[in-house]
Order: C-alpha cells, then structure tokens, then sequence
C-alpha cells in the first residue's frame, strides 16, 4: 500500500519533469525565431535593374525580401530611370550603397522599414544607409503581493534610455536591437536586471529590500534612513509580522528581533508575556520596554492592536536611540507604525482572514480513581502507621479501591479551540489626502470550556495636505474586547468523583476532610467572571513647513481604556458562602499627550544636519470603582443587578493623577556622508517625585563611521559601518504619591446599630529624596554588507549599568509603616547581538533567504539596599505558597532571581540511613523522604543548609527563520532556541502536597514505595506543610529548548485573468510543531509568576523569571488563511 | 513677499500652538492626591482629630491571631493545627504567628503617637482635645500591655519618627519596669483623667474611663500592686454604670446589635461588657467563631459556613466544671463522629479515648461563645465582638486583689456574685491560698475562651505548672508536650522580620534561635 502509493508519486513527478523540460526545449526554440533579425549586410539578393525606374527598382528589392520602402511623394523622383545592371547575389547593403550614390538618396533603416530621404550635404558624414534596428519591449511589473508597481525605472543598461511604469504597472519601451539588459529599480526593492534575449514581453515581480540602504526607520520624533543610523535599533517590518498569523503583538515579536527576550506567562486566554530588552534594570519597577504607537507613549493593553494593521515595529535599545525617550527610556523603547495610504498610491482593499484550531502540545496525566485511593491511602498509612484511618470512601478494608471510578477532569474541562479572524481595509490616496482604514472582528476560544474572547476594532488613520506647507493627519484606534475568564481551572481534583450525581446534581467532593467541596465542572459552569475592555486611542497632528526644512509639528492624542469586570457565583455552588456573591469593578484610565516638536533638515552638498527639539507633557488618571452585594433570590440577573442582593457590601473608589513634562532634542549630522554623529537628550520631570527631585536630564551622543566609499569596488564587502554610542536613560521606578507622607481611611465598627466609623491614619513615610533610577548604557556595533550585500551581518556589544535603583527597604512596624523606597542599589547587564540575515539562493524563480539572530546577556547585581547584600526571594511571588518559603534570591554578585533552596541528595531509602544522620532541625528524616544535604557540614540540615540552586536567565537565546520563494510559492520555518536558563517546575509538587491536594504529576506512578525505593520521588505524605514549599534542587530543571515556533505555506494564486483582484494569497500555518527539551514541564517557553497579587518589596516580574507554576499546557495552531487583495 | 508669507505661517502655528499650550499649561507636576490626604493637609479640625483615633482602633481587629495566643498553650485550650508557638513543639523557629501579633500592635502604637502629637494643634477646644488625647493614649497603652504580656521587654517609642536613623536606632528594648512605669501606666492614668464615663449613641463602644479604670486594675494584677487593683476596681464597681447580665449566654447574641442592653438579676437592663473589639458581619466580620467550632454540626449550615475546629478546649478545663454550673452548657457543644462532626485529614484527629473517633465515643467538647445561635454565620464574617474587658473581670480583679492584701473575707462578695450567675453555690470559709486556688478555677470557669488565660497563669507564675499537668486530654496531650514545657516559653520568641527590620537592634527573647 504504502510502497504503491510512492511509486505512483514518483511516476507522477516524472511525468511532470519531462513535461517540464519539453516545455523549456520549446519555449527556448520558439525565442530563437521570433527574435531574428538580420542586418542589411547580410541578405542577399538577385535583381534585373536594367531600365528599371527608382519605383520600380523598390517594388522588386520589396518583392524579393522582408523589407518596405517608406518615401514621401515628391520628395523624391520616382519615375527616374536608373539604369543599372543584372545583380548576381548582391547583398542588400551594397545595392542601396549603389542605388543611394546612383540617385543622391539616403536610405534608412528601421527595422523592416527602409525610409528613402534625398541626400543632403548634411547628411553625407552619417552615410548614405543608415541601419537601425530597434524593437519595441512591453510587460508589467509587479510587486511582492503580485500589485502592478507604479513608477518603476525601466532603463537600458548602460545608457540613460528609459521609461517608468504607469500607475497599472505597464511599461512599453523601444530599444535598440544591440542592447542587451534591462535595468528596473524602485525604491525600497531589490533592483533587478533583465537579460532581454529578444524577448519582447518581460513581466517581472519586484521584490522588497530589506537591508535597502534607502530604507527608512523610524526613531522616535521622526526617521532616519537605515544606513544613517547611529545606534542600536532592530526592525520588524509588516511583511514579518503578517507572514504567519499571531494574535498579540508581542507574540508577533517573538525571537524576530536580536536583544528582544519575550517570555510567555501563560496559554490561557488573556495570558500575556514579559518583555526584556537587553535585560533586567530594576528591582521595584516594571522592566517591561515602553510602548509608543504611531507617537502615542504608552502601550497599554496588546490585545488591542490588530497586527494586520502594523506597517513596521522598531526597537530601540541602546542608549543612543533611547534617550530621546529619557527618562521612559531604560527598558527600551518599541515603537509601532501603523500603516497609512502612501502618496501616489491608488486605492487597496485587503481582507485578511484566518481560522486556527487550537490544541494543548501535551495534557496532563491524571491519576485514575484507584491510583488515586492507593496514594492517600499510602499517605494515610504514612502519618498513622500502625493504625490508619482510611477515609471511609477510599477505605481498602471496605471498599474495593480498584473498582472507583475515574473521571478526567482535565477532558471535563478542556476542548480544542477554534479562533478566527477577519480584517477588512482599505488604503489610499488623493492628491491631497491619503487614507487607511480598517475594521477587524476576532474571536478566540480557549483551552478551557466557557473561556473566549472576542474583539472588534477599528482603526482610521488620515492625512491631509491643507495648503503646500500645512499638513494635518489623524490616527486612531477603537476597541472593544470581551473575555470570558476562566476561574479555577483546577483540574487537580478527585478523580474519584463524577461530574454528576445519581440526581443529576454536580457532585461534590466531601473526601479529606469534613468541608464538601464544588467540582471544578461545576465551577467553570456556574461562576461568571467577565471582562471588557474598551479602548479609544486618537491622535491627531499639524505640521507646518514654516520655511524649507523648518517644520513645527504639533500633535495631541488621548488614549482612553475601561475596563469592567463582572464576577458573580451563584448560591447553588456549595462553597459560597454569601447565598450568591455579585461583583462588579471598573478601572479607567486616561492618558493625555500633547507634544510641540520643531524640526530642521538641510544638506550642505553631501552633509546632512537633522535637528529636533520639543516640548511635551502627558497626564494620566486612573480611576477604579468596585461593588458587591451579597444574597441573591435569584441567579438569574448574575452581577447584572447588584440591587437584587440582600447586602451591598464593600464599595470603593479609587482615584489617581500623574503627570510628566519633558523637553527634548536631538541632532544627527552626516558628514560627507561617513561620518555620523548623533547627539540626543531628554529632560524630565515627574510629578511622582518630591519638588527638587521631579527634573532630570538624560543626555546620549553617538558616532559612526561609513566605510562604504574605501570598500565600494569590494564584492565581498561592499558595505560596513562602526557604530559606537553612550548615554544615560532614566526610570521612574516608582509608584504614584510614593514621595507623600499618605493618610488613609480605615474602617472600626461602632455604635448600637454597630455602624462603620471613619478613621484616617498615616501609613507612609514621606520620601521628599527619591531620585529617578538611571540607566548609563555603552554600545558598540557594526553593519556590515558582505557579497554584493547578499549577507548582513549585524554586532553590537553593550554594557549597561543601572544606578539609584529604588527599593523598599523593610522598616519597623513602630514606624506605622513596613517599608520605605530608597535609591539604594545597582545593577549591570551586558550582552552581545548578532543578527544575520543572508539571500542564500536568488533567481527568478527559486529565493532562499536565512536570518538568524543569537544574543546573551549576563545579569548581575552590583549593589542592592540591604545589610546583608542579599534579599530572599518569597516564593509566594511565584504562587509557591506563602510565609517563610522562599525560593530565590537577590544577591550582590549574582544575576537577579537565582534560585536558592535546598540541595537534594535523594531520598531517605532506609531506617539505618535516617538513624545514621544526627540533625533533624526541619523534620525530614521520614523514610521514603526528601535528604537534603547538609551543605554546612554542621551535622544538621537547617536553613542554613540553602545555596543557589539555579540561574533562570538563558546563556544565549535567538531565532532563525528560512524563507524559499519558488515561483508562487512560499514556505518559511521560524525556529526559536533557548539556552542555558534553569526552571524552577512547581507543577510536580503539588502532587506531593498531600493536604486536600490530589496527587497529580505525571511522575506520580514513579514515587517513593517500600517496593519502589529507588526514587527521586518522595513518598506519599512525606511532605508536610513546614518544607513543602521550600525550592529544592529537585525542581531544578534545565529549561533550554529548540522549538519550531512557525511553519508557514504560502501561495500566491494567479490573478492576472480576473478582473479586480490583484492578488490572492493562501497560506496555511502551523505553530509549536515540535520542541526539542529535556523540560519535564508542559512548556519550558514558561515565566508563570501567578501568585500572590501583593508583590513584597519587589516587582514580582522582575525577579522571579523561570517560575513554571502553570497548569495549562502549551498550545499548537493550525491556521489557514486568505489575503485577497482588490 | 514671500518673507510675509513666511511670517505669517510662523505666526499662524505660535498662534495654534500657544492655544493647546495654553489649554494644557496647569501644574501637572505637583502631586494632589484626589482619594487620599497628606499628613501636612490632615488634622485640621475636630473630625479629623476623632478620625486620627477611630484609626487607632482598627489594629485591634486583626483580633483572632493576637487574642488567640492568650487561650491556646494554656490549661484551658489547644490549637490542634501544627503550629509551633501553640504547640510548644520547640524548635521553635521564632517566625509566622508572633510577626502579626508584634506588627499590628506596633502599627497601632504609631497611629496613637501620630495622633498624641498631633491633635495638640488642632484648633479646637482643649477639652475635646483633651479627651481625643486620652483615648489615644488608652488605646497605646493596651497595644504597649500586649506586647509586654507576650515579649517582655520592648522598645518605647512615644512619637512619629522623623527621620529613617531614629526609627532604626528607637529598635532597643527597654527594661519591663520602664515599660509599665514610663507609659502603660502614665498613659492609663492620663486616659482615666480625660475619658468620658460614657458616649452619644453613635460613638459607644469607644473607651470609657471605666474601660481605662479596668484595665488600670488588670495592670496593677500583673504589677501585684492589690491596693491599686482595688482603688481601680472600686471606680468600675461604685460607678455602677456596669453589672452582671442575668443570662451568661447573652454576652455572645450580638445579632441585635452589640449593644443591646439585657437584664440583670434585678430585671434592668445593664451592660456587662467595658471594652470590646466590635465586629459587624459583612462590614468588618470577625473571624473567630470560624477558629472554634466546626459549624456545620451543631446547627442548619451549609459547610461553607463551616468553621475550622482549630482551637479546642481542653477536655482537663471541660471536666473541671462542676456539672451544676449553668456556664458549662452556654460555652460548649458536644459532637462525636457519628452526627456528621469531623473527619480530619488522614484521621490524625483521635477521639476523646485515645482512639478513632467512633460512635460509640465520649462526644469532644467545642466552644459555643462567639456563635450567635439564632442567626446564621457567615465563615469569618462573623458579628459577635472579642471581649477585651467585662464586669465579672472586674469582679473576680477585686476578689483577688481583696484575698492577696486583707485574705478572704472581703472578697467573698465578689467572687459569689460571679457564681451566684453561674448557678452555683457562694464560696465561703476559705484560707488565703484555697481562695487563691478558687480565683484560678472561676477566672478559668467565667472567661476562658476570651483571650485572659495565658495573661493570669503568667501573673500567677503557674503556666508551665498548668501545662505539665494537663492529663486528660489525649488529643492535647498528642500536639502539645512533645518536648515538654521549658522555662523560656514564658515570653514569645520576637519576630526574625522585626529583628531583621531592626538593623540589629532588636535583640532575640533567651533561649530562642537568633
């Protein structure tokens, strides 16, 4: 069967290569003639001229060859009788050589076409037989999308003869029969080189130049052309992002840019990433880079942006490219684009859609309901074990433990999701006006039942040209999203319990204890948790030229984001305690930005100075408001009338104002275009910081060098540039009024009818000192071209320091407070980047291009603000339980977060091993239990006995993507790699957390028994509350990987015969194909930090990367897709 | 021409410019906090000042962790959670329970130096100042007697601090004597010389002079000043503002309202209760009633409402009622195996005979105060209050107090008065030391439960005597007495976070692992 069906595949493809060849034989055959064309000198002919007239002498030479006369009446005598003789085999030239002398007549030739001219003396240096052979060239040029690409330069190699293509794409050229190549160029795409070879149609598909030296970048208050650039900024452009279909930004991000570390939190829906740029700078604050759309500062939410809407993303990393930014600067800057109509381009419509199922990589394994009986039995016998006290539904002496049911919670409450998106757009121009506008619906459905999300979107982006000098343009953004969350997705449950009782009521669990309690089904099926998110962002410009390369720019935008959550739990769950709770919370946030920015650009022959200067100031306010009531009659209106509750209960509101005010500048100045230098500077003030404190200033200055005119006739490096760039960037690093001695209100009861009394007390410290954190960043790097710029290769080298970082030192309580910000502390990071990006194969029909990226970055931690010059990390930032049980560490010396914890040596296999071993401060000498090593050598294992145990920051991490055109096809594979960072998987142990807890690793069956002593497992109970948390090596697991991130098929289908539509394309993806880990986990692309909400004196993110506390596994896509293009 | 031209361009885009500058130049740099106010805008008036108090109230309602240390580890209770500070299964690693019951008495402390400093400047009648004044310093001194209770030596700090040096170096522990005689004791007496005897509807429940009179009397227990007990006590009991309820069992309704007045013997209604900790279901629930009792088996509740059984009397203090004494039956419930009751994890839980709970078993004994019988409860949203002084403690204060100076004969009123409630027949021809005997028994029979017992057998110099003699109660005797009592337990170990806060200034209790 299987050996017939590939011998027919093979006879298939042979008949289809000699097809193939027979075609090409033919086509070659049939160029071969059509293209002949012989010169005069060579036909030959023979003639009776004898008392022939001039007419008549034409009309035989027309008879007897290919060629006509073309003469204007009375011009020439025709009737004249020019007796000339008997012609044996004459060739051509020579006998209108005779005729032309005979007759004073120049003849000219144009092809098939001889024009007679009486001879004039001007004439006679030319020749008296003129050949010219020309021929007329005609075909269409298109674009990557298959688009008719209007003002192509179509020209004759090595001459300056040529024409432009028309706004469809046509071009129709006259060239002379000795020119041999045609040239076609367009800005930003690969100039192409035709060989004619008496072809006459040549249609041809540009192809866009990525590492174009005319390439434009934005930077932050305006653009820069690529090659001009000074610092370190890594680009996406549309064509990456929109190449596989993704649904957040930062997914589209993913391993596409060299120094970008993007990390995901979690597969579920709504669950986000952590970005790092170059690392790690602070210790209280978010680390995320700041987001800046089309000018707007501030990201906000990312499943707001539709990526079908993005024209390109920039990254700005070193401090040269940042500061401009100042004082937001630290983390890096993403800068996104959105598309807008381009000038003198004619109206596009797109509609961009796909649909992608979804299903887990890899399910938990679940105990069944005996295995499950046997370990809380074998922990039973644990605790009491000459007299256990089985629970009596597990009880072996009553019941027969192998005949319970199994219920897989995991299959209860898991589907395969569908997610389908639609995006309609349009985008153009007038002369005046140039337009975009698009409309997105999407909808996503998550691993879980009941958990969606859904969106719509809108985007209108314009500019009109007012008068010659007055330009106004328009951006915005409308959103509204709807998630339906999940709540406990615990299926960690007894497996022992069905999803239904006999009553067809939702089952209860009343094992382990006296309290019964909710299946997780009926959870998931009866408990409301919803969000919605409403978006307007908008902004709107003026720009005026207020004398040749002088324009202000004035620009204002406001970016407005609700967001409500409904929660309600029903009274027939039997864990809730308020006969129905009803909730509902709001947060709005408003960010109003206005910006004045002059810029000046003149070149002075071949130097360029490019000066920006400005002022800006943006507010932002938050305000929350929630409410709850309790005690519902009715289930029926959910958290929809709250007023239906017996109690209301617990209202609040919230409210908070920020306000930054900045002056900026920058200047770029190209000498003769080799040398580059940058200078660029912000100043800020915060109003976060106490009066003194709110103005900083973060200047950077940048220089590099051209080698491009030493190396111009070097094939094999065209094209190098030396960059270096140092400079200062800032970090607000703190909160809201965190300078302010605050005075809040807190609740007492009081009274007969024990009402609620007011009363304010202080309960922070002011902290008039608190200065912004600054991050001082070197950068060198190179550009180089290498092959004909075929290969570019990218370096950079940077070091940074972040000083003053601001921490929450604890303080006694007696202060009336717990902690206080100091500037305290400081941080380094430095790394390499390499980025390459090569056309291996390039022919018409055949492309193969390869980009690769490879970055490290090593962290350590100079100085931090406590005595010791270490802080442990609580493990409750990471949903490691609370209390004492910590699991990382800052330490001076160390990079940020290392893990830090216990080294385990196996477990207590036998009763001489445990008498043997004299300390037993913990209680672990259990048989069947974890032996930790006593690392003191004190002969007791304590907590003194704890180390580092693991470093979660990769040694060096990246993507390679190859991408094969052949003809119109494309197929592309984007790997991501990461190597070297350490995981600290929490998912095992909560199976060893017997307390109500089932048992649920996927190791479960390899634990610790009397008949299974050799493993690293521990037994069933043996971890009690007192150590269950705390970090061992044993959850220390190597969490490099190499994962098939994307696969994309593409097809481009011919569209020229149907009218309308310019191009169609398909593509069908695949994502999360395969991974190459030893992660025992379900995903080792993992920093799950769910936890405690309250993150200590620390931001949770920051310092507690690698975490794996995720229950839900990772996700694969199949995706089909459509452009169509009109 | 064209320079015109260009003027005018420039003067167009100043012009728009300046219009948006112009809508957008207000201060954005100074911070106005719109939901909370700054200490320099507070205490500006009356309200503010009484606001400053109320907020000193409030640490105490973290009450269940902190009150809770003063019935567990004792004769008449038992946390059966593994928990090292109840259990004196040392080594104790002095971190966990004793961090929130040494915070939030600090915190509270602040928030009372902040207002005793403050409300001076308030404009406002020095009177009404006065009496603020008072109630703040009432409220320091408890949070300042509560530490001492539990740590010993603490550091005094009387004022907000000004600087992050101060705070540090305020870390020192000061002599025990120092902290009675320098600020329990002067803050009680000002709080006696400004307190009102008694408030408006809307404020009752505040501390009172007799509140501020009582617990001068508790501290003078603790100092054995007898003579002082009696001039304090004598205050309460003349002042006959308080008396005993008829009903034992209406200290814990609280569903109408805690200060619902209920009948004495006489048949008037009076208050029992001096000071409390006020609780409100749904506002401020108290968590308490969850600590006691496994709910679900003794009324009509859903197991959410259920408690978690953590802290249970002691068979020995439940056997040691006289079966006569009517404070038996309103302070406990009975549940065995059989109607529901609990099933621990893995039955670690025993019965009362040392083996699996069965239903043939003796029922175990759980606390019934803090429930309020006709009203459903609500897990840690309950609305009873904490008791932090009652008429019968005054009473028994008294009787003590009359024993130790003149010997039994004068104390005889008080003490029967609190038996005579129960059921029980009076005292009477007693020596000295029997009757001391009977104070340790009633105080025990009357309050146990209510957070004073670990404070009287540390006064009283028995704690370690009481604990070792504990026999009866095998589930007890199973979490309790691992290694025995050892002399330092006496004092709580001070919390590793506040000795790390300290910058090694804070010194650890002896005999507990620094």
């Amino acid at each position: 069967m299987k050996s017939g069906l590939l011998r027919q595949l093979v006879e298939m493809s042979k008949i289809l290569l000699y097809s193939f060849i027979i075609q090409c034989i033919a086509y070659n055959f049939l160029l071969a003639n059509v293209g002949m064309t012989q010169k005069l000198s060579e036909v030959f002919l023979s003639v009776d001229l004898e008392n022939t007239s001039l007419e008549k002498t034409f009309s035989k030479i027309e008879r007897l060859t290919e060629f006509k006369f073309l003469y204007s009446d009375g011009s020439i005598d025709l009737e004249r009788n020019i007796n000339l003789e008997i012609y044996e085999n004459i060739s051509l030239e020579e006998l209108l050589i005779t005729i032309a002398r005979v007759n004073k007549l120049r003849f000219k030739r144009i092809n098939n076409t001889i024009i007679v001219d009486p001879l004039k003396k001007a004439d006679r240096k030319k020749g008296m037989v003129i050949e010219t052979i020309e021929k007329t060239i005609e075909g269409r040029v298109v674009d990557e999308n298959g688009e008719g690409l209007p003002g192509v330069s179509v020209l004759i190699k090595g001459t300056t003869q040529g024409t432009v293509t028309d706004i469809n794409g046509n071009y129709t050229l006259t060239v002379p029969d000795d020119a041999t190549t045609l040239v076609f160029s367009y800005v930003g795409y690969v100039q192409e080189e035709e060989v004619i070879a008496g072809r006459e149609i040549i249609n041809l598909q540009l192809v866009p130049d990525i590492s174009t030296l005319a390439e434009v970048v934005v930077i932050g208050y305006g653009t820069v052309r690529k090659s001009d650039l000074t610092g370190s900024v890594a680009s996406v452009s549309s064509e990456e992002i929109t190449q596989f279909p993704t649904v957040r930004l930062d997914e589209a991000l993913q391993g596409r840019a060299a120094g970008l570390q993007i990390t995901s939190t979690g597969s579920e829906i709504g669950g986000g990433t952590t970005i790092r740029i170059r690392g790690s700078n602070s210790l209280n604050s978010d680390n995320e880079p700041l987001f800046v759309i089309d000018g707007f500062i501030g990201g906000g939410d990312l499943n707001s942006i539709n990526t079908s809407d993005i024209e390109s993303i920039e990254v700005l990393k070193d401090a040269s490219a940042t500061a401009i930014y100042g004082a937001r600067g630290s983390n890096g800057v993403i800068l996104i684009t959105t598309k807008r109509g381009k000038e003198g381009q004619k109206t596009r419509l797109t509609y961009d859609s796909f649909l992608s199922i979804q299903s887990p990589i890899n399910r938990p394994t679940l105990p069944s309901g005996p295995e499950y009986a046997q370990i809380i039995n074998e922990a039973v016998e644990f605790f009491n074990p000459d007299n256990p006290i089985y629970d009596p539904l597990l009880d072996p002496n009553t019941v027969d433990i192998n005949s319970l049911p199994t219920t897989d919670w995991w299959d209860e409450m898991s589907r395969n999701a569908v997610l389908t998106s639609h995006t309609l757009s349009v985008g153009g121009s007038t002369e005046t006006t140039s337009y975009y506008f698009s409309g997105n619906y999407f909808s996503q459905e998550g691993l879980y039942e009941d958990n969606e999300l859904e969106r719509y979107q809108f985007r209108v982006n314009l500019d009109q040209q007012v008068t010659d000098w007055l330009k106004m343009g328009f951006s915005s953004q409308i959103s509204r999203i709807y998630i339906d969350e999940i709540g406990s997705s615990n299926y960690l449950f007894n497996p022992t319990v069905p999803v239904f009782d006999e009553d067809g009521n939702y089952a209860l669990n009343n094992l382990l204890g006296a309290q019964e309690t909710d299946n997780p089904v009926a959870e998931q099926d009866q408990v409301i948790r919803e969000q919605f998110r409403t978006r307007i962002l908008g902004m709107t410009y003026l720009e005026a030229e207020l004398f040749k390369g002088l324009k202000y720019r004035l620009q204002a935008g406001v970016d407005m984001q609700n967001t409500k959550r409904g929660f309600y739990s029903p009274n027939v769950l039997t864990e809730e305690p308020n006969n129905g709770t009803a909730e509902i919370t709001t947060r709005d946030n408003l960010s109003v930005l206005i910006e004045n920015t002059l810029s000046y650009t003149r070149e002075i022959g071949d130097d360029r100075l490019d000066l920006v200067a400005g002022y800006t100031r943006q507010t932002r306010t938050f305000e929350g408001f929630d409410a709850r009531a309790f005690d519902f009659v009715t289930n029926n209106t959910g958290y929809d009338n709250l007023d239906g509750g017996a109690v209301q209960n617990r209202i609040r509101s919230d409210k908070e104002e920020d306000g930054l005010e900045s002056w900026l500048l920058r200047s770029n100045y190209s000498l003769d275009d080799e040398f580059l230098f940058t200078f660029s500077a912000r100043a800020d003030a915060a109003s976060q910081f106490a009066e003194g404190n709110k103005w900083a200033f973060f200047p950077s200055g940048a220089l590099a060098w051209k080698a491009d005119k030493y190396l111009s006739s070097s094939q094999i490096l065209p094209r190098a540039k030396l960059r270096a760039s140092y400079g200062e960037v800032g970090n607000i690093g703190i909160g809201r009024y965190s300078s302010l001695a605050r005075v809040r209100n807190r609740t007492y009861i009081l009274g007969p009818n024990q009402d609620q009394a007011i009363g304010f007390e202080q309960n922070s410290l002011p902290n008039p000192d608190l200065k912004w954190e600054t991050t001082s960043q070197f950068n060198i790097g190179a550009d180089l071209g290498f092959f004909d710029n075929r290969l570019n290769l990218t370096v950079d080298y940077y070091q940074k320091t972040t000083n003053d970082l601001i921490a929450a030192v604890p303080v006694p309580s007696s202060s009336g407070t717990n902690s206080f910000l100091l500037n305290l502390g400081s941080m380094k990071n430095t790394g390499w980047e390499v980025n390459i990006s090569s056309t291996n194969i390039s022919t018409p029909d055949f492309k193969w291009t390869t980009d690769f990226n490879i970055n490290t970055n090593k962290n350590e931690v100079v100085e931090i603000a406590a005595e010791e010059g270490f802080v442990l990390v609580n493990g409750a930032f990471a949903g490691l339980g609370g209390g004492d049980n910590f699991a990382g560490i800052i330490q001076e010396g160390k990079p940020i977060g290392s893990f830090y914890g216990h080294v385990q040596d196996g477990l207590w296999n036998t009763q001489e091993e445990i008498d043997a071993f004299p300390g037993n401060s913990l209680d672990l000498k259990q048989l069947g239990g974890p032996r930790w090593v006593d690392i003191d050598g004190d002969g007791d294992v304590d907590l003194d006995d704890r180390q580092i145990i693991g470093d979660p920051n990769p040694d060096f991490f990246g993507g390679i993507t190859n991408t094969f055109t052949y003809k119109r096809f494309d197929l592309s594979a984007f790997l991501q790699y990461n190597v070297g960072g350490d995981i600290l998987n929490y998912l095992p142990r909560n199976g060893h957390i017997l307390r109500g807890v089932p048992w649920t690793d996927r190791s479960y069956r390899d634990r610790w028994t009397f008949e299974n002593r050799d493993s690293n497992i521990p037994r069933s109970g043996t971890v009690g509350n007192a150590i269950a948390y705390a970090a061992t090596t044993e959850w220390i697991e190597d969490g490099s990987f190499l994962r098939l991130r994307n696969i994309t098929l593409g097809y481009n289908m011919p569209v020229d015969k149907i009218r309308y539509i310019s191009s169609v394309r398909m593509y069908f993806t695949a994502t999360n194909l395969f991974t190459i880990t030893n992660y025992t986990g379900f995903d080792p692309d993992v920093n799950s930090t769910t936890g405690s909400s309250n993150p200590g004196p620390f931001a949770p993110a920051n310092i507690t990367r690698g975490y794996d506390n995720n229950r839900n596994p990772a996700i694969r896509n199949f995706t089909l897709g459509i452009n169509v293009q009109l | 021409m064209i320079k015109i031209e260009i003027m005018q361009r420039i003067a167009l885009s100043v012009l728009g410019g300046m219009l948006l500058m112009n809508l957008s130049c207000s201060d954005i740099l100074t911070e106005d906090p719109p939901s909370f106010v700054t200490v320099e805008n507070f205490f500006q008036n009356e309200a503010d000042a009484r606001a400053a108090v109320i907020a000193i109230y409030t640490h105490l309602h973290p009450r269940p962790d902190q009150f809770l240390p003063g019935i567990w580890g004792t004769d008449v209770a038992f946390d059966r959670r593994p928990n090292e500070i109840a259990n004196y299964n040392a080594p104790w690693t002095p971190i966990g329970f004793t961090s929130q019951m040494w915070n939030e008495s600090w915190l509270g402390i602040a928030a009372a130096n902040s207002a005793i400093v403050n409300i001076p400047n308030v404009p406002e009648d020095q009177s009404v100042l006065d009496a603020l004044i008072g109630e703040a310093r009432f409220l320091r001194a408890y949070y300042y007697f509560y530490l001492a209770q539990y740590f010993g030596d603490v550091p005094i700090i009387l004022e907000p601090a000004t600087s992050l040096d101060e705070i540090f170096a305020g870390q020192v522990r000061q002599p025990i004597d120092d902290v009675y005689n320098n600020v329990i004791l002067p803050d009680l007496m000002a709080a006696v010389g400004s307190l009102p005897s008694t408030y408006g509807d809307v404020d009752r429940g505040r501390a009172t002079v007799d509140a501020a009179n009582g617990f001068l009397a508790k501290v003078y227990a603790v100092r054995q000043q007898w003579a002082n007990v009696i001039t304090a006590t004598d205050v309460v009991i003349s002042g006959g503002r308080y008396d005993l309820v008829a009903d034992y069992a209406d200290l814990w309704r609280g569903s109408a309202g805690e200060f619902q007045l209920y009948p004495n013997k006489n048949g008037q209604p009076v208050e029992e209760k001096i000071f409390d900790v006020q609780y409100k279901t749904n506002v401020r629930g108290a968590q308490t009633h969850t600590q006691f009792g496994d709910l679900a088996s003794i009324g009509d509740w859903t197991p959410a409402e259920a408690g978690w059984s953590n802290v249970l009397p002691t068979l020995d203090w439940f056997n040691s009622f006289d079966p006569a004494d009517e404070r038996l039956e309103k302070s406990f419930y009975l549940v065995n195996g059989s109607n529901g009751g609990p099933t621990w994890n893995f039955g670690r839980e025993l019965g009362p005979d040392g083996e699996p709970n069965t239903d043939d078993d003796e029922p175990r004994p759980y606390i019934t105060k803090y429930l309020d019988p006709g009203v459903p409860q609500v897990r840690n949203n309950g609305n009873v209050n904490i008791n932090l002084l009652r008429y019968a403690d005054v009473l028994l204060l008294r009787a003590e107090a009359e024993n130790e100076l003149n010997g039994p004969g004068g104390a005889y009123p008080y003490i029967n008065a609190v038996r005579e409630r129960a059921g029980l027949p009076g005292l009477s021809g007693l020596d000295q030391a029997s009757f001391r005997e009977a104070i340790i028994d009633e105080r025990a029979w009357e309050l146990g439960m209510e957070g004073h017992r670990r404070w009287d057998l540390l006064r009283w110099g028995i704690l370690g005597e009481k604990i070792n003699g504990i026999s009866e109660d095998p589930d007890y005797l199973s979490y309790i007495q691992q290694l025995g009592f050892q002399p330092q337990y006496v004092l709580f170990p001070i919390p590793q976070d506040a000795i790390d806060n300290s910058r090694g200034n804070l010194e650890q209790n002896d005999g507990y692992l620094n």
